[in-house]
């Protein structure tokens, strides 16, 4: 009998195993498809002029979320402000601060409290105030007061009642955005029909000179836990989310930079405060939206690396991070179990999520049966010793393989390092990943799942940030 | 993946290409373009020294026209402009070789040649264009499909009195379209009216864009036909009639668009009263008090206290008046346009 489980074990997880590698092959040949469309008919520098001086470009709202960010927030919104885009605001929403974030910002942007008929299209923490510059060169600046929500969607949401263009980007106060980020997401907006969210590629600043809020060299970080993220974003973004893209499947847009049509994400409710996964979260709530409405949408991934954002430096607060996102994951599968094979939610209903709760839903769960198994099998002395280690190297190969695709799209791309040396730290990475970063991050995953199942209180953790302080003299 | 490392290889390879090309020739050729005379060929010739120049190949060449394309976003087109720019084209034998892609070349490249005619008013050739404006490379096909309003006298907006439209009209072809018109009116090429156009198309979106175009570039006589459209039972038409009228400042509509007022959305008044503030005739005042007391919208009331503010002295007269009888819950709009229309908000009207 046991042999049969055994037996019964090792077919499934062969199954599963080649099913995950095909997929991923699959993955690539998409993204590379996304990679190879993605390129604009128009001359770069002639595009940019006409989106200037055109009556028909689209506004935008960057709303970012503050909260206690008193000594980078300066530093922070003048990088925002900086964007070379003619028709956009910064949204900033001062989340009950308990710092000095808010008196920073008064007087170092001459802001003045301004009456505001705030209509709250979206339920919120109570508002307070809105500040606006006195300054021309603040324009574009506002400030929204309001009490701490406790979480970035209900910052979010403020920012949304308060904004006043027909998009919006959602980012960290303390991403850094490439100069010409609101031009490179909004490009596939104009370009193309019914695009309701745009996913621009992001990268870690950790390692990175900066000056003046603006990446003057992008290097990669040479200690391990941000260089594992480092090459995990690339995966993320060059591979999974570029391939998603290519069919109209991407599942998620990435909190830390993504543009919107915040007319639809009115629509559908705004972000949810309560989420763990709110980034996720919305996006399936608007596909969701526009699919029980037969509204068309599209959602695209650009291969343009569009923010750099400081990355958990250590593994006490990537743990935090990853736990919460492994709550957040199985937290929205739960909330959106209605969509999970429902063909009236198209590829999103019928594709990717039934993927991801088979993929990566699950293959923590699978990883961490599959490696008592081994350990068990080990002691018992049932092991093909021969066997596994063929097995192994094949598995190690391709993983291998899978970072050097990435590493090679990202350098084709011209985007995140300019020095191809630098890439031999990916390298590295991708060299050490299956052996110290991956099961650090399924552990976390699943507990993650534990404290989601049995609903275990969340309490934000405070991430540690070095910001624009360390900028480059 | 062999495809994909082609392209990379053509991709890096390109864009170096490109940059050696705007390091050495940009200055010289913007000098060129912003000269405020037509200028000789020998003073072409002592500016660019097409003598010298050793990025003649294919590869390079292409990216030539491509550096011309992105002149045009440095400079202001104008006769002596485009005349001087391509003189330097003819110059450096990139007419010859804009003809013969156009010919025998990739789609790409071709898509970059009528680009380059299209920016730089350069005559193509009629046979060869006549096959590329039904290209199946969608792109191509938009491109030389633009390139024949510019060149065409007869019908110029044939293709877009097609009835089968397998692409949708795009927000990117509005603001090239928008570009093609201003660059027609610079260079004083008259352009046919859209009116009868807009009558014989059905698309919705193209007939609201050429309902705003005209109000950009139409005459006084075509401008006062899109008073017409407040009627329209179709809301995007009504909303780029009125949207036109305050586009070219046409004050002799107000009278209309106060007697369509009430039976329009909320959306649509606010599209009206924005109107009303950008023609300033001086006479809308009791109509904007007069919307201001009788919206049901917050959003409206808004809008039609800014128009008041900013309108003029009797509008603010008006403004201070109602602010004094105006219920506690609506003080706040009051105080909100006054503080924040103090403050540079060019963004404010939403």
């Amino acid at each position: 009998m046991s042999e049969y489980i055994i037996d019964f074990y090792g077919y499934t997880i062969f199954i599963y195993s080649m099913g995950m590698i095909v997929s991923y092959v699959i993955l690539i040949w998409l993204a590379s498809l996304t990679i190879l469309r993605s390129k604009s008919s128009s001359v770069e520098s002639y595009a940019k002029k006409v989106i200037e001086k055109s009556p028909y470009t689209p506004g935008v709202s960057i709303i970012a979320p503050a909260y206690n960010e008193e000594r980078t927030i300066v530093g922070n919104v003048n990088s925002l402000l900086a964007q070379k885009y003619p028709k956009f605001e910064v949204v900033i929403v001062n989340d009950g601060s308990k710092d000095s974030t808010l008196e920073t910002l008064i007087s170092h942007f001459n802001l003045v409290e301004v009456p505001f008929d705030y209509v709250e299209q979206i339920k919120t923490q109570p508002f307070k105030r809105l500040f606006k510059s006195t300054s021309k060169k603040f324009s574009k600046l506002i400030v929204v007061d309001k009490e701490n929500g406790g979480t970035k969607a209900d910052a979010v949401n403020a920012g949304l009642n308060a904004a006043s263009y027909p998009y919006f980007i959602n980012t960290d106060v303390d991403c850094i955005l490439a100069r010409d980020a609101i031009y490179q997401c909004i490009i596939p907006v104009i370009e193309r029909s019914n695009v309701i969210a745009v996913s621009g590629a992001m990268a870690m600043s950790n390692g990175c000179k900066i000056k003046n809020g603006e990446i003057i060299e992008s290097l990669p970080p040479h200690s391990l836990i941000p260089l594992f993220q480092t090459l995990e974003y690339m995966r993320s973004f060059l591979i999974g989310k570029m391939g998603w893209s290519a069919i109209n499947s991407m599942p998620n847009v990435s909190g830390g930079y993504g543009l919107f049509d915040r007319q639809v994400a009115i629509a559908a409710g705004g972000y949810s405060p309560d989420s763990f996964a709110e980034d996720m979260d919305m996006l399936i709530r608007m596909v969701g939206y526009c699919c029980d409405f037969s509204k068309k949408y599209r959602v695209v991934q650009i291969p343009a690396t569009c923010c750099w954002t400081e990355g958990p430096p250590n593994i006490k607060i990537l743990s935090r991070q990853r736990i919460r996102w492994g709550r957040g994951l199985l937290q929205t599968f739960h909330r959106h179990k209605r969509i999970i094979f429902n063909r009236k939610y198209r590829q999103l209903g019928l594709v990717t999520l039934p993927y991801l709760m088979l993929f990566e839903l699950i293959a923590p769960l699978i990883e961490f049966i599959g490696t008592v198994v081994l350990i068990v099998l080990a002691i018992t002395g049932a092991i093909n010793w021969n066997t596994a280690i063929v097995i192994f190297l094949a598995i190690y190969t391709f993983c291998t393989s899978l970072s050097i695709v990435v590493i090679f799209n990202d350098y084709a791309l011209g985007g995140s390092y300019q020095k191809f040396k630098s890439y031999l730290w990916i390298l590295l990475a991708a060299l050490l990943e299956p052996f110290i970063y991956h099961p650090m991050v399924v552990f976390f995953s699943m507990k993650g799942y534990w404290n989601y199942l049995i609903n275990k209180k969340a309490v934000w953790g405070k991430m540690t940030r070095k910001g624009f302080s360390t900028e480059t003299k | 993946m062999p495809v994909h490392v082609r392209q990379f290889l053509y991709t890096q390879t390109g864009q170096k290409r490109y940059q050696n090309l705007y390091v050495k020739y940009h200055e010289p050729l913007l000098s060129i373009a912003k000269a405020d005379k037509i200028l000789s060929e020998e003073e072409l010739s002592a500016m660019i020294h097409p003598e010298l120049v050793e990025e003649t190949s294919y590869a390079y060449n292409i990216k030539w026209i491509e550096l011309f394309i992105s002149l045009r976003a440095d400079t202001e087109l104008g006769e002596i402009a485009v005349t001087n720019l391509q003189n330097t084209l003819t110059l450096l034998g990139l007419t010859n070789f804009m003809e013969n892609r156009l010919a025998l070349g990739k789609e790409r490249d071709k898509l970059r040649v009528i680009q380059a005619a299209r920016v730089l008013n350069i005559p193509l050739a009629n046979n060869l264009m006549s096959q590329l404006v039904n290209s199946r490379y969608l792109p191509l096909r938009k491109a030389a499909r633009f390139y024949y309003i510019l060149t065409n006298e007869d019908d110029p907006y044939l293709f877009f009195e097609e009835k089968e439209t397998v692409e949708d009209f795009l927000v990117w072809d509005e603001m090239e379209l928008h570009q093609l018109f201003e660059d027609c009116q610079k260079l004083g090429k008259h352009l046919p009216s859209f009116i009868p156009l807009m009558r014989q198309i059905t698309d919705s979106k193209k007939i609201a864009f050429f309902i705003r175009e005209t109000a950009y570039w139409g005459s006084p006589a075509e401008v006062h036909y899109l008073t017409e459209y407040f009627h329209s039972p179709n809301p995007e038409f009504r909303k780029a009639a009125f949207e036109g009228m305050g586009i070219r400042k046409f004050a002799e509509s107000e009278e209309a668009m106060y007697a369509e007022y009430y039976d329009q959305p909320e959306t649509l008044r606010r599209t009206i009263l924005e109107s009303l503030l950008a023609i300033k005739s001086g006479k809308a005042v009791p109509f904007l008090r007069e919307a201001y007391q009788n919206s049901a919208s917050r959003f409206t009331k808004r809008t039609a206290l800014l128009c008041l503010w900013l309108y003029n002295a009797e509008g603010q007269q008006a403004f201070l008046e109602l602010k004094e009888t105006a219920s506690p819950h609506e003080r706040i709009l009051f105080e909100h346009v006054e503080k924040v229309s103090g403050i540079q908000d060019s963004n404010y009207l939403s």
